[in-house]
């Protein structure tokens, strides 16, 4: 019976555990010693904004710049709005960021001497600021507070958002709905004799819906206010106090805590969570980039998570994502990768997370595409293009003379065809039927910049490809024809090419060169960067 | 936590003795800690826990002596706590107030969980924290018992490379006081 619980414990804790998600740790000082981050936001520029114990700093995707400032104090809260950074410190004071400076804010009225714990930027210049003494709203530099004097529940603020006509508060003591009435101030608390599961409430966040919110408490996990009732986690949060909350489309939210769990939550008829443990970090603060990136500020520095993969699933022994060479996932939620030359089929709805080893030949693979009709295409070192239609067994693309026994380094789509490229250049194939017809070959002859191509993608509806042709060239076709060509020196801004190529559709990318593009399903660009 | 700001807060709190007996308080509490490092396991405790809780405010305050620790393995690592860790000369005392969230009237009869939030001043650096208490009320004394961790990095206690695998990152800590009404 023993043995039983101890057993039942240990399958409890990993379960608790969490998935490692695909994370990335940056440094703001040279020695790498562990900077704890309070703050993190993005600004409209792209430009990420560090708030940390040692200062302000300003992240352009390459380089960390700390900003000189005058207070000395360490950073807890950032805000951005009205055209301005605010950074909210540890003593209590308030800065604004003028050009490469973060300046102190002169304000007349009262102010807090305790830490900011959150700023909200309203509306005609308002800045609210949350503190241990309650809450301070600061209009034209002049400040007014209001506090448990005034009738809020308790002094001690965390976070707040407001309404259209009203501010909600999170305090020790539950939720202020803070109001005006008949020309008074009115304040009405929730607390969990109203439904909340704690009253001490860290974060309010609203949800892509009118009147509803996500609220995280200290203890009591996270639940959803909508329109006056709380909709609470069931049964015990496992995964401790909630730091922030990110609230996303379709009733879904990135949820960060302080035991270092980073938490994919979709609220339907139930709640369902995604868990991603950030081992030995407590997370503070998280931002989601305009690439789709989270950006976990935490008491060891920062984390950058890859959304898309924090869902991702830990593979059992003996594979290891250091043997994969290659990935897809096809139209049926299958996930196709390859170790070697070993090809792999993982079902995603399959909860045992158990590969099935798919027979095919036995090159070494470079590079998988299922493309739309399910057809997995398969790229090889030495061996051309393979490719299996569903329910058959995999066939080499024979006839085709710059891919018979040529090294392939990516494939895709894009229409109806499928482009293969490679160290002969780049091939435009389409499919149908079990036949593979020959449509073009692009290599120097035809215009690229050079013959060896390592991959490209479709950017837009009138534009067929966009083709790194290695890392210091682009080409850009259209209409069947390479339209646009240009040479990017390794030290040249990619974000004055694409602007040049494109401007409405690139916007400024501040980092150095880029090695691969692809484009998210909402028409933004991803790049590949050196830095 | 600053010396005279423990002061100040223990006046407040004393002043309402006079006019109330909501004020519960004890000079004996212990505390103890252990360090379960890989090579060496530390253990230490002080029965010379002060400690005031303002039922009525909800507010407390807990303060203990850092050199009154007794029972290390030997004098030696007694003396490395003091002189090389907690550098009691310079931090003489650790100190937690704040208040209690929970609205519970905890002079009456009973058994409650309260959670404790305030300021942490270990080796003279503060860290904000909420510890979840065991408070047992009967015939008018309170008994109190809390576990919690603490991490030495929050509280910048440097720890020598070459102890790495003696002391451990995270300093396990309970604390267990009887209180009675002021007088």
């Amino acid at each position: 019976m023993r043995n039983c619980a101890i057993l039942l414990l240990l399958l409890l804790s990993q379960a608790l555990y969490g998935q490692e998600p695909l994370a990335r740790d940056f440094w703001l000082n040279e020695s790498g010693a562990a900077v704890n981050v309070d703050a993190i936001l993005q600004d409209t520029s792209g430009y990420l904004w560090v708030g940390a114990d040692e200062g302000l700093y300003r992240f352009n995707g390459r380089a960390f710049t700390r900003l000189y400032d005058t207070v000395h104090s360490a950073i807890t809260a950032l805000a951005g709005g009205n055209g301005h950074i605010y950074a909210g410190f540890a003593s209590g004071k308030v800065g604004i960021v003028n050009h490469d400076t973060l300046m102190p804010l002169a304000i007349k009225g009262p102010m807090p001497s305790t830490t900011i714990r959150h700023i909200y930027t309203g509306t005609n210049g308002l800045l609210w600021l949350c503190s241990e003494e309650g809450v301070f709203a600061v209009l034209n530099n002049i400040s007014s507070v209001v506090n448990a004097d005034s009738g809020l529940s308790d002094n001690f603020t965390y976070t707040l958002v407001a309404g259209n006509k009203n501010i909600l508060v999170g305090t020790d003591q539950g939720i202020n709905d803070v109001g005006i009435k008949n020309g008074k101030l009115h304040i009405g608390t929730y607390t969990s004799m109203q439904g909340l599961p704690d009253n001490i409430i860290k974060v309010i966040v609203p949800a892509y819906k009118p009147n509803v919110y996500w609220v995280g408490t200290q203890d009591g996990g996270l639940v959803q206010w909508n329109n006056g009732r709380f909709i609470k986690y069931p049964g015990a949060w496992p995964w401790g106090e909630i730091n922030d909350i990110i609230a996303m489309p379709g009733n879904k939210a990135w949820v960060a805590t302080v035991n270092g769990y980073l938490l994919d939550v979709h609220l339907d008829s139930s709640f369902h969570v995604v868990p991603c443990h950030l081992d030995g970090r407590k997370i503070n603060g998280i931002t989601l980039t305009q690439t789709g990136n989270i950006w976990c500020a935490t008491n060891k520095g920062l984390t950058v998570v890859t959304a898309e993969y924090a869902s991702g699933i830990k593979m059992p022994a003996p594979y290891s994502m250091d043997s994969l060479t290659s990935l897809t996932i096809d139209k049926q939620g299958n996930l196709w990768f390859a170790e070697n030359s070993a090809l792999y089929r993982l079902s995603l709805a399959d909860t045992m997370h158990k590969p099935i080893r798919v027979p095919w030949g036995n090159e070494r693979i470079t590079c998988l595409y299922a493309d739309s009709r399910n057809v997995l295409w398969i790229g090889t070192l030495g061996k051309g293009v393979w490719y299996i239609a569903p329910g058959k067994t995999a066939v080499q693309v024979k006839g085709i003379a710059s891919l018979e026994n040529g090294g392939i380094l990516n494939i895709t789509g894009a229409d109806q065809y499928i482009w293969i490229t490679g160290l002969n250049g780049v091939e435009k194939i389409s499919y149908s039927e079990g036949i593979v017809t020959d449509e073009q070959h692009y290599n120097k002859l035809s215009g690229m910049a050079v013959t060896m191509c390592t991959s490209c993608t479709k950017i837009t509806k009138t534009v067929s490809g966009w083709q790194p042709t290695g890392p210091v060239s682009l080409c850009m076709m259209a209409q069947g024809s390479i339209t646009g060509m240009l040479r990017l020196a390794l030290t040249a801004k990619l974000s004055i090419v694409w602007r040049k190529m494109h401007p409405v559709i690139y916007g400024p990318l501040p980092w150095i060169a880029g090695y691969t593009a692809t484009m998210g399903a909402g028409g933004s660009i991803s790049t590949g960067i050196t830095a | 936590m600053p010396p005279y700001k423990f002061f100040f807060i223990s006046c407040l709190l004393l002043c309402n003795i006079v006019s109330a007996q909501h004020i519960y308080e004890a000079g004996d509490g212990l505390v103890s800690f252990h360090s379960s490092a890989p090579h060496e396991l530390i253990r230490a405790s002080s029965g010379q826990l002060n400690c005031a809780i303002d039922v009525q405010k909800k507010q407390f305050a807990f303060r203990i002596d850092m050199r009154s620790f007794m029972g290390f393995n030997s004098p030696l690592q007694r003396e490395h706590f003091n002189e090389n860790y907690m550098e009691s000369e310079r931090y003489p005392e650790a100190t937690f107030t704040g208040k209690i969230i929970e609205d519970n009237d905890l002079t009456r009869d009973g058994e409650y969980e309260v959670r404790a939030k305030g300021k942490m001043y270990i080796h003279g650096i503060a860290q904000e924290r909420i510890i979840k208490a065991h408070v047992s009320t009967k015939n008018g004394k309170m008994s109190i018992s809390a576990a919690f961790m603490v991490s030495l990095a929050d509280h910048d206690i440097k720890i020598p490379r070459v102890v790495y695998d003696k002391l451990a990152p995270d300093i396990s800590v309970t604390v267990k006081a009887d209180l009675k009404p002021g007088k």
